[in-house]
């Protein structure tokens, strides 16, 4: 079976870190980005199956970096989860 | 004169001005029909229409109200007038009576209205001068709660730094511990986690003192330059991850010895300087430091600049930028903290005698200035202490030594179980004895029974405080003299300073107790012997202890196909991938027998096992660094080889 693969993408490297322990104990393959721009750029190389995005993020939040997934890359069809700790975001979804 | 005109009084005027009319042709004994429209009549009417109008107008402008006046006091002067001159009356006829009759009704009405209306001026006037020292004291109300809001803030900071002693003692204990890696880094998460919280909690801490007044400048004679290196110790790591450059420029004018207050001086620039690091992506950062007046020997204008190629603040936030709780909105979300830091750097500016400005730099990025005048410079000459810079020297030397003393006792004093398990955690394994006490009297009673070398005493203890039992221990002609350490959560600089002018401690320690502290103040007292971390020498001496035989071909396969390998990892940045270039790098290592590699893809192995992003980062971006570390050896191997050769030729011949 093929591996899963996760991007996290996070500011906070702890955040990272406290993400990938969990996920990697269940077998994903896990690959992290710490801004959204370097995040784009994985995603043009490697196929990712899932992508956890932090939206409090510097330069590109999380809004634009899923706005570009989803228009440049609308049909490879990534669903995107948002992690957002203050709840602030909800209505947006 | 227009003091009358405060009020609404339109409906007055309107009603006055038909009275008049209507009273006039009344003295006139005309009947009132369409034929009296006389042309004194039409006169007054157009005057009665403009009165209307600007009586309308009254509410919106206000420099209608003279000309309001006048056409009133017209209207009343004309109408008396026709009064006055009504031609061939003879005799009293009941209109002509009753119009004299009102006219005078209104002449009086007017008087009243006119006296009312000076009433009604006079009574706004003090109402608003009442309402004016209401203001005033509702401002020293609200003024007096905010000191007491900052006083009370100030008085918590025991309380605060209580808890924060066993989050940052403990993981600091506990990063000693043999740990595997994940649980290291755990620890590491926990401890810096809590120093993040700490250092916000002494930010919050700062600034109460500073707005309830209770920040004070403590002048001393500091050497700037000596400063600055600290500072660039302080922040080298930052600036070298984020590959930005660091200039400390410090003039040849300005003194070696000024006098400052060094504490704050180091807050200053730390929080200039951390602020430019934090929001600098790419440049530069430069320090300047220049004097002025030289010409007076005595005292000079510091001039301290901080420069950065960051993204620069908006002009018309600058001055926000200085007030509590504010950040540049823009940028607040992404670069997090409590925007305390400028305030509490200006406060802290001013408090030395100085001011701070902010310009942007041309070509993007900002200038700090700090600026400080009248700084009475001590002539080198002369030569002085600069306690500021020597004692804390080994602040920021954070791995403690693995020391050891000979056979000590220690009394611990500390009502609470935890902060006493913590110090003799610390002390475990370094020959140290502990004896516990929870409370003032029970640590004297020790001290007498078992006669400790030191007693570490907490100030606040229920039931007999730190100090009563330090001064009953003074008093005892044979406890006299053991040493006792202050250890207490009233940190701040003048409890310090407090409690150490009582003349009852040898020593003082702040909660949290970090064990580097704990050990440099026991070894005033103590000599300790330095135990050999064997491992860590082992590996710092490995590198090239052993000198691969193909250096040549190893640099060319790490320049060619394990370069592009790593481009990718560093790229595509998957854990899993980076572990694999890690084992390669690894067997690579150990087939070439070349420790470098090995233990560099042992380092990355570790890293990316745990998920340490930041380390494993580092140790990934160091790969360009190690190739150039080979090719050095490389350097150095030939550089032998020839110079054997030249000695074998030497010998020859």
């Amino acid at each position: 079976m093929k591996t899963i693969r996760i991007l996290i993408v996070d500011d906070t490297p702890e955040n990272i870190q406290a993400a990938a322990s969990i996920l990697a104990r269940q077998g994903y393959a896990i690959a992290f980005a710490e801004d959204g721009e370097s995040a784009l750029e994985q995603v043009t190389e490697v196929h990712f199956d899932l992508i956890l995005l932090d939206i409090v993020m510097p330069d590109m939040d999380g809004y634009e970096v899923c706005g570009r997934l989803k228009k440049d890359l609308a049909s490879k069809g990534y669903s995107c989860h948002l992690s957002d700790p203050k709840g602030r975001y909800r209505k947006h979804c | 004169m227009f003091f009358w005109a405060t009020r609404d009084k339109t409906y007055y005027y309107y009603l006055t001005f038909l009275t008049s009319l209507f009273l006039t042709h009344c003295a006139h004994d005309i009947p009132i029909s369409y034929s009296c429209i006389t042309p004194t009549a039409l006169f007054i009417c157009a005057i009665a229409f403009l009165h209307l109008a600007f009586s309308l107008w009254e509410k919106k402008k206000k420099v209608f109200q003279s000309i309001h006046f006048l056409l009133h006091l017209f209207v009343f002067l004309s109408t008396s007038y026709h009064l006055v001159s009504v031609p061939g009356v003879s005799s009293p006829t009941l209109p002509a009576v009753l119009a004299k009759s009102g006219l005078l009704i209104q002449g009086i009405a007017f008087s009243f209205l006119i006296v009312k209306n000076i009433r009604l001026t006079l009574r706004d006037k003090r109402d608003a001068q009442r309402l004016s020292t209401e203001e005033i004291q509702a401002r020293k109300k609200a003024e007096s709660a905010n000191q007491a809001k900052s006083t009370f803030l100030a008085n918590m900071s025991h309380d605060i730094r209580t808890p924060m002693n066993a989050v940052i003692g403990f993981s600091d204990l506990l990063s000693g511990m043999s740990l595997n890696e994940q649980q290291q880094s755990c620890v590491r998460a926990i401890s810096s986690g809590g120093k993040n919280l700490l250092s916000l909690i002494n930010d919050i801490l700062d600034l109460s003192k500073i707005e309830a007044k209770k920040m004070d400048s403590h002048p001393e004679p500091i050497r700037i330059r000596t400063l600055l290196d600290e500072i660039r110790k302080i922040f080298s790591l930052k600036i070298k991850e984020k590959q930005l450059n660091l200039h400390i420029e410090v003039a040849d004018t300005v003194p070696a010895l000024i006098v400052l207050d060094g504490t704050q001086l180091r807050r200053i620039l730390f929080n200039l300087i951390g602020n430019a690091v934090k929001f600098t992506r790419k440049g530069h950062i430069r320090i300047r430091v220049h004097s002025e007046q030289p010409e007076n020997k005595e005292k000079v204008l510091l001039v301290l600049e901080v420069e950065d190629t960051g993204p620069g603040i908006r002009a018309d936030l600058h001055e926000a930028l200085f007030q509590p709780f504010q950040q540049d909105s823009t940028s607040s979300e992404r670069n997090g903290g409590t925007g305390l830091g400028l305030a509490i750097t200006r406060h802290l500016v001013e408090l030395m005698n100085g001011d701070i400005t902010l310009r942007n730099r041309v070509g993007g990025g900002s200038i700090f200035t700090a600026r400080f005048v009248d700084v009475p410079v001590v002539h080198t000459s002369s030569p002085s202490p600069s306690p500021s810079s020597s004692s804390d020297d080994e602040t920021y030397d954070a791995a403690p030594k693995k020391i050891a003393f000979e056979n000590l006792t220690f009394l611990i004093a500390d009502d609470l179980q935890e902060h006493r398990d913590l110090l003799k955690k610390i002390l475990a394994g370094k020959r140290i004895q502990c004896i516990e006490a929870d409370n003032g009297p029970q640590a004297v009673e020790r001290t007498r029974q078992h006669r400790p070398d030191v007693v570490l005493l907490d100030i606040r203890m229920p039931g007999g405080d730190g100090s009563m039992a330090a001064r009953q221990i003074r008093e005892s002609s044979e406890l006299c003299h053991t040493p006792i350490i202050a250890v207490t959560a009233f940190a701040l600089q003048q409890d310090r300073e407090k409690i150490m002018a009582s003349g009852l401690f040898d020593g003082f320690l702040a909660k949290p107790i970090l064990q580097a502290d704990l050990f440099r103040e026991l070894n005033r007292f103590f000599p300790s012997t330095e135990v050999k971390d064997e491992k860590k020498e082992m590996l710092a001496g490995a590198p090239l202890a052993e000198v691969p035989q193909n250096i040549a071909l190893l640099i060319q396969q790490l320049e060619t196909e394990l370069f592009v390998l790593w481009q990718e990892v560093c790229r595509t940045k998957v854990f899993g991938d980076i572990g694999r270039f890690a084992d390669k790098m690894r067997a690579i290592g150990q087939e070439s027998s070349c420790t470098m590699l090995f233990n560099y893809g042992e380092r990355l192995k570790t890293q990316s096992n745990n998920f340490a992003v930041e380390k494993m980062k580092t140790v990934l971006y160091a790969y360009p660094d190690l190739i150039e570390q080979l090719r050095a050896a490389q350097q150095n191997i030939e550089k032998k080889e020839e110079e054997i050769d030249e000695n074998n030729t030497n010998t020859d011949r």
